[in-house]
């Protein structure tokens, strides 16, 4: 206080300015320090000590008991149900991503067009997105797939046979696909933002060159839209790795029917809260951050063949 | 950074909770034992709180809450603060409160895998002493039921009722088609019959397909063997006879007379089984679901012991669930007492009733007898003639058994969705839950 004063009266004398500059750092440290806490407390504490219980036997009650690799060794060469729900999350991964991402293209395409009403509709079809990963959207899910739920009755309505859509281990997976795909809103408001900022110009001098609506979406559209694509597509693999509740909820909490539902994170809950594993379990978290790494990584280094920067051509 | 966040997610969340275990762990459990041993209930005018666990029902919560409030009214000095939830995150809550040195003072534990495990890694406390000073009072308790609670030599839980199983049955839909009640002597080869008549007549199911959790055990006891070794390190029975009990299972299917697997997938609760719709007659289950299924009396459901030959060698009595005192608890003369009002007072069983099964003891069941509704006097004379039908419980306590009937289950799904033939069955059950018992 008494710094600040004499400073507007007389120019600071160079060891003053150093030591404000000290204060104003103190002041910044302090207002990131509920960050820094949380972040140590949290989440490098958390992931430290979960690095360490995945070489233990673990199972919450007693002590953790060291067992080097063996939780790998019997995830890799034992465990038929783990690369079951790496099947499992493998075909999840790329169904749900792909239907996702189109169903958030077509819809951001479509608002595009629209001048009238545009915020209503992005606000409304950015709804799904903020709920549905909810418990609540998940049971409704749920109903709307049972035995006579809406679904089914709409089948019946137009004349074809009701399926067993929660009941069958291969048609469980696709209800939790299509869920996946109805919450397109954020990929959605970002294909959004990519579409508006492809210069007019391209299409009307494509238009006077004769070219269809196609080949202008294949020729214009696509391409400048590749850096938003790479965007989505590495946020969206790496959710779809992550997805949890939907399969928690849709499958009784086990993964049925047949283990067709039993996504990664599922069978990583189970085997640390209902089998009390809890070793195991943080031994398969690392190994999906190591996956989910190396396709990041994969995508990022495909991204040199199918990714166009608007900067490199010029 | 998102990316990043969302990378380091799921190893933070698993590791937090098991974080809080190292910390629960290195403080210590047990340290308090010493504090409050056997001595009367405290009535220095503090208020005490008393935190008790239970999974179940909301018709379970609405009767224990009920009981509750009947014990703090006679006790002013304490407060109860009730914690419950459906059975399948149950035994979650109460690992994640052991590792976090937090369990509540009474616990609702299940016979089996749970106490075992629980008692394993010596969280809950001997009851023994409250026992011989007479703060809980169990003359009037079968002194072999009561001994379902003794692990290692240690009361580790009082049980709070009994149960059995049974065929829940609708005879107005038997009738229908033409059938009489089931005699107590009746066989499998009668059930599938009866069965397989009330589909052909009505053209409903004629009973749920069988459950995976208990029926193949009734079926290897009422065949001389055991599902578990004596020692718990192997199974005890013939592939053969578990390959027979799926036959059963898949005769009914195969036939329409009951749904096929991925309906009862589709099952969302006890209101929705095919017995509780009036879509079949008869359905395998405890004894003390019949509350549930017959929607409270509403549906006149009956109860019949599950089909022989020798079902009294399959049959047994269950204590359908304890309560145990944990060994961190800071109020464990309270707790006795609780527990001993809950099993001993009439006002409080007048409560219950039959909701968690037939109350344990002989006066309690004696004193209810005249008030009885038509649907507990059904499970009390049924639990009353299959303690005279019956043969002592198993005590299938091995360490890795949750993963085992996990394991028990996807065979039965696979089996009954036809990937494998129950032999393969058999046989691949075998392989994986010997793994799991070395």
């Amino acid at each position: 206080m008494l710094a600040t004063k004499t400073d507007t009266i007389v120019p600071p004398a160079p060891g003053v300015r150093s030591r404000r500059k000290k204060n104003d750092n103190l002041t910044g440290y302090l207002f990131i320090l509920p960050f820094v806490i949380g972040f140590i407390g949290l989440t490098l504490f958390p992931t430290a000590a979960s690095l360490y219980l995945s070489f233990t036997d673990y199972n919450m009650l007693g002590s953790p008991h060291w067992v080097g690799i063996e939780n790998f060794r019997q995830m890799f060469t034992q465990d038929d149900k783990y690369w079951q729900s790496v099947r499992v999350t493998v075909q999840y991964v790329f169904t749900a991503v792909p239907v996702r991402l189109v169903c958030a293209l077509l819809i951001a395409m479509l608002l595009d067009r629209i001048t009238a009403g545009a915020g209503f509709f992005r606000t409304v079809l950015y709804v799904p997105s903020l709920i549905g990963g909810s418990v609540a959207v998940s049971v409704m899910w749920k109903q709307l797939f049972s035995d006579k739920g809406a679904i089914n009755a709409l089948l019946t309505a137009v004349g074809l046979h009701p399926l067993p859509w929660l009941g069958d281990p291969h048609l469980a997976l696709w209800t939790l696909v299509l869920l996946a795909g109805w919450q397109f809103g954020s990929p959605m408001l970002i294909f959004l933002a990519g579409l508006k900022n492809i210069p007019r110009e391209l299409y009307e001098a494509a238009g006077v060159d004769g070219a269809n609506a196609w080949q202008k979406f294949v020729r214009i559209t696509l391409p400048m839209l590749t850096p938003v694509i790479l965007f989505n597509v590495v946020m969206q693999v790496i959710q779809a790795f992550l997805a949890f509740t939907p399969s928690y909820i849709i499958s009784n909490g086990h993964g049925d029917p047949l283990d067709g539902t039993l996504l990664y994170v599922l069978y990583l809950f189970r085997n640390a809260f209902e089998f009390f594993k809890m070793g195991y379990a943080s031994a398969m978290a690392w190994v999906l951050l190591a996956v989910i790494a190396l396709c990041t990584a994969l995508i990022f280094r495909s991204s040199s063949y199918w990714v166009h920067y608007e900067s490199e051509s010029e | 950074m998102m990316k990043r966040a969302a990378q380091w997610l799921v190893p933070a969340a698993v590791a937090l909770v098991a974080v809080t275990g190292c910390g629960g762990s290195s403080g210590g459990t047990g340290q308090n034992t010493a504090n409050n041993g056997v001595g009367g209930p405290a009535s220095n005018g503090q208020t005490i709180t008393l935190r008790i666990s239970w999974w179940g029902d909301q018709t379970r919560a609405n009767l224990t809450q009920q009981v509750i409030d009947l014990y703090e009214k006679s006790h002013p000095n304490i407060k109860i603060q009730p914690e419950f939830t459906g059975y399948s995150g149950y035994q979650q809550k109460l690992t994640t409160e052991a590792a976090g040195n937090n369990l509540p003072d009474v616990m609702q534990m299940n016979y089996g895998p749970m106490i075992s495990q629980f008692s394993s890694q010596g969280l809950l406390d001997d009851l023994k002493p409250y026992i011989d000073s007479k703060q809980i009072d169990v003359s009037k308790i079968d002194p072999q039921l009561l001994g379902t609670g003794v692990i290692n030599g240690q009361q580790l839980g009082i049980p709070l009722a009994e149960n059995a199983l049974a065929v829940l049955y609708n005879p107005d839909l038997l009738q229908k088609a033409g059938l009489s009640d089931p005699k107590p002597d009746w066989t499998w080869d009668d059930f599938i019959q009866m069965a397989e008549t009330v589909h052909q007549k009505l053209g409903i199911w004629g009973a749920r397909t069988l459950d995976y959790t208990f029926t193949p055990e009734y079926y290897i006891r009422q065949h001389g063997q055991h599902l578990f070794s004596q020692d718990q390190k192997a199974l005890g029975y013939d592939d053969q006879t578990l390959a027979d009990y799926w036959q059963i299972n898949l005769k009914l299917i195969r036939d329409g007379a009951a749904p096929t697997i991925d309906k009862i997938q589709q099952i969302q609760g006890l209101e929705q089984e095919p017995l509780a719709q009036q879509k079949a007659a008869f359905d395998l289950r405890w004894s003390n679901q019949l509350t549930a299924l017959s929607n409270n009396g509403k549906l006149p459901l009956k109860l019949a012991p599950l089909p022989g030959p020798d079902a009294d060698k399959g049959m047994y009595l269950k204590p359908s669930m304890f309560f145990s005192i944990s060994k961190t608890s800071q109020h464990k003369a309270e707790a006795a007492d609780f527990i001993n009002f809950f099993i001993n007072n009439l006002d409080a069983a007048k409560i219950l009733k039959t909701e968690r099964g037939v109350p344990v003891s002989s006066d309690i069941r004696e004193q209810l007898k005249s008030s009885l509704s038509p649907l507990d006097q059904e499970t009390f004379d049924y639990i009353d003639y299959v303690s005279k039908h019956s043969s002592p419980i198993d005590p299938d306590s091995p360490p890795n058994y949750s993963q085992i009937s996990q394991t028990l289950k996807d065979v039965d799904q696979k089996v009954l969705f036809g990937k494998e033939t129950p032999e393969q069955g058999a046989k691949e059950f075998r392989s994986k839950a010997e793994s799991l018992l070395k």
